[in-house]
């Protein structure tokens, strides 16, 4: 019966001795600029962008088409029309992995992923 | 049939963006390999020290349950007042969903619709069961609703004890397909359909087999959150008073029934199969794909992961049943009920951020449930704050989580082999349950850190 208890205890402990020191906020990395282009259904940039929690970043896009460019989880819209790209800039202050994405068109345009 | 109707609804409608996960758009970070290595290595280790120290009688299995001692707060959760009181708001609360799923802003974003069923609903709630017990009991819309029109108060067909939990475990299937592979899924337009269809779906199976029969059989919700409510120290005994009993006591209780390995092998596939499609190996490959050819793959990965799920399961318990010289079949159904903390373990780990990040649109859109600019409760302009989590502390309650659920398992397992074999054979047994046992917790683990 004790057993049971000696293996749970065994196991958080292993959990909690290695747990790191808490992370400690970044500071501001440099800014970072990601620019995408859509022609039609093609979409040309990184799949995956990887930055630093802090970073400030501005996304650039260009299409053939009027639409809105929507960065899902901070929830920000920027128009993009034939030879108006869209920017948006903003600091990436949560962590996580970010879809952001052709919203009329329903394209996925890449991955932002914000590491701490 | 229910399937069909949602597969034929996504199809036509073209509206919605052609991403798997349309709600938030956010996931978590990969788990960092050396917290995976960690993980896996604890649950590793505790395998290991388990069998050595394999008890010799079961403990679980013989439970006596503390009787909860009347009192104020036994009276409070036994009162037929709150009860009722409880039932209407939850109704309500369905209402207002429906209403907003036809009648609200189309846009997920918007519409209090999705992010209820999808967050609240399909996440929060497995976390109350697990920690609470039962509610469903009390909340479900639909035994209420069949309640107030007097539907299935006496059956008018015997429920065939073949056909079991199969029905439940064919709308879970359903509903899993809908949230995972139909690229609209989260549109509040589908979602109100798919309800609707659900609603009759339930009502015509409780009129025809009485409610209680119904909802123990067919109702996909209140089987699977029956099931997890058995990890609750929190249940009710037969007069309907509250006991406490040690976490996972009610799963040794669970009866073998028709299709109950079934459902429980489609919740963790399914699970599975979720964290495997944000893999960068299955979007770089399937997101590509035109809309037709993602629900196409979609299908087919959920259901060959389930498969996969069915086969692990199944390839322990024959091997099992051979070191134990017994039959193959009993023995799957035997020891399914230690499944069951896995398939929870996987839902935290998968939808534990969700809840609390995303959880929060909910918040918001309680004010303005149907997106027309209301602001009822003044939340409205709630920001959600994504940054409430830590990176850090989302991975480990994710493998906290997964290595909890191993452990949870394993005790179960042990527990249950100890009591139908005897020590000696019972240790043989267990060789082939803890490897499939490790499977599922390496590959939990190794989805969370796959990027």
């Amino acid at each position: 019966m004790r057993w049971r208890w000696i293996v749970l205890a065994a196991g958080l402990a292993a959990l909690a001795g290695c747990s790191a020191s808490t992370s400690s906020p970044s500071p501001n990395g440099p800014d970072r600029e990601i620019a995408v282009k859509v022609e039609g259904d093609l979409v040309t940039g990184p799949g995956r962008v990887e930055v630093a929690q802090g970073t400030e970043v501005t996304v650039v896009v260009e299409a053939d088409v009027s639409d809105e460019v929507h960065v899902h989880g901070y929830d920000l819209h920027g128009d993009v029309t034939p030879g108006d790209p869209a920017r948006i800039t903003f600091e990436a202050t949560a962590p996580g992995v970010f879809e952001v994405e052709l919203e009329g068109a329903g394209l996925l345009l890449f991955r932002l992923e914000v590491t701490p | 049939m229910l399937v069909a109707a949602v597969a034929a609804l996504s199809l036509a409608s073209g509206a919605g963006p052609a991403l798997a996960h349309g709600l938030g758009g956010r996931t978590d970070l990969p788990v960092p390999r050396w917290l995976f290595v960690y993980g896996a290595a604890t649950a590793l280790v505790v395998s290991f020290v388990a069998l050595a120290a394999l008890w010799k009688e079961p403990h679980l299995e013989r439970l006596r349950s503390r009787a909860g001692r009347p009192g104020l707060l036994q009276r409070l959760l036994t009162d037929p007042t709150l009860e009722k009181v409880v039932r209407g708001l939850s109704l309500f609360a369905f209402l207002v969903v429906v209403t907003a799923a036809f009648g609200g802003d189309p846009r997920t974003s918007e519409n209090i619709a999705p992010v209820f069923v999808y967050v609240w609903f399909w996440v929060g709630l497995p976390f109350a069961h697990a920690i609470l017990g039962n509610l469903w009991a009390t909340l479900s819309p639909w035994d209420t609703l069949a309640r107030l029109a007097y539907v299935g108060e006496q059956p008018r067909f015997q429920y065939p004890r073949a056909l079991g939990r199969w029905p439940a475990t064919l709308a879970l299937l359903g509903f899993v397909w809908m949230e995972l592979v139909d690229p609209s899924g989260a549109a509040p337009l589908g979602l109100g359909v798919a309800i609707v269809v659900y609603t009759l779906f339930t009502l015509a199976g409780m009129a025809m087999f009485g409610r209680d029969t119904w909802n123990r059989n067919g109702e996909a919700f209140a089987v699977y959150f029956e099931l997890l409510a058995r990890i609750s120290p929190l249940a009710r005994d037969g007069e309907g008073r509250v006991i406490v009993r040690p976490v996972l006591g009610g799963l040794p209780s669970l009866r073998p029934q028709p299709g109950l390995v079934a459902f429980i092998v489609v919740l963790l596939g399914s699970t599975t199969f979720d964290g495997f499609s944000r893999s960068t190996a299955w979007t770089s490959r399937v997101g590509t794909l035109p809309r037709a050819g993602q629900i196409l793959a979609g299908t087919a990965g959920i259901l060959a992961i389930i498969g996969l799920v069915a086969v692990a399961y199944s390839l322990a318990t024959g091997i099992a049943a051979a070191v134990a010289d017994t039959d193959w079949h009993p023995m799957t159904v035997r020891f399914v009920h230690s499944l069951v903390p896995i398939a929870f373990a996987y839902v935290v780990a998968h939808y534990f951020s969700l809840l609390v990040l995303e959880g929060q649109t909910g918040l918001k859109l309680l004010s303005d449930p149907f997106g027309r600019g209301w602001d009822v409760f003044g939340t409205a302009g709630w920001a959600v704050n994504l940054a409430l989590l830590s990176a850090t502390a989302i991975w480990y309650v994710q493998v906290a989580a997964i290595v909890a659920g191993h452990i949870g398992a394993v005790v179960l397992a042990h527990d249950r082999s100890v009591a139908t074999f005897g020590s000696a054979i019972a240790l043989r047994t267990q060789y082939a349950m803890l490897a499939v046992m490790v499977l599922f917790t390496v590959v939990g683990l190794s989805i969370l850190s796959g990027g």
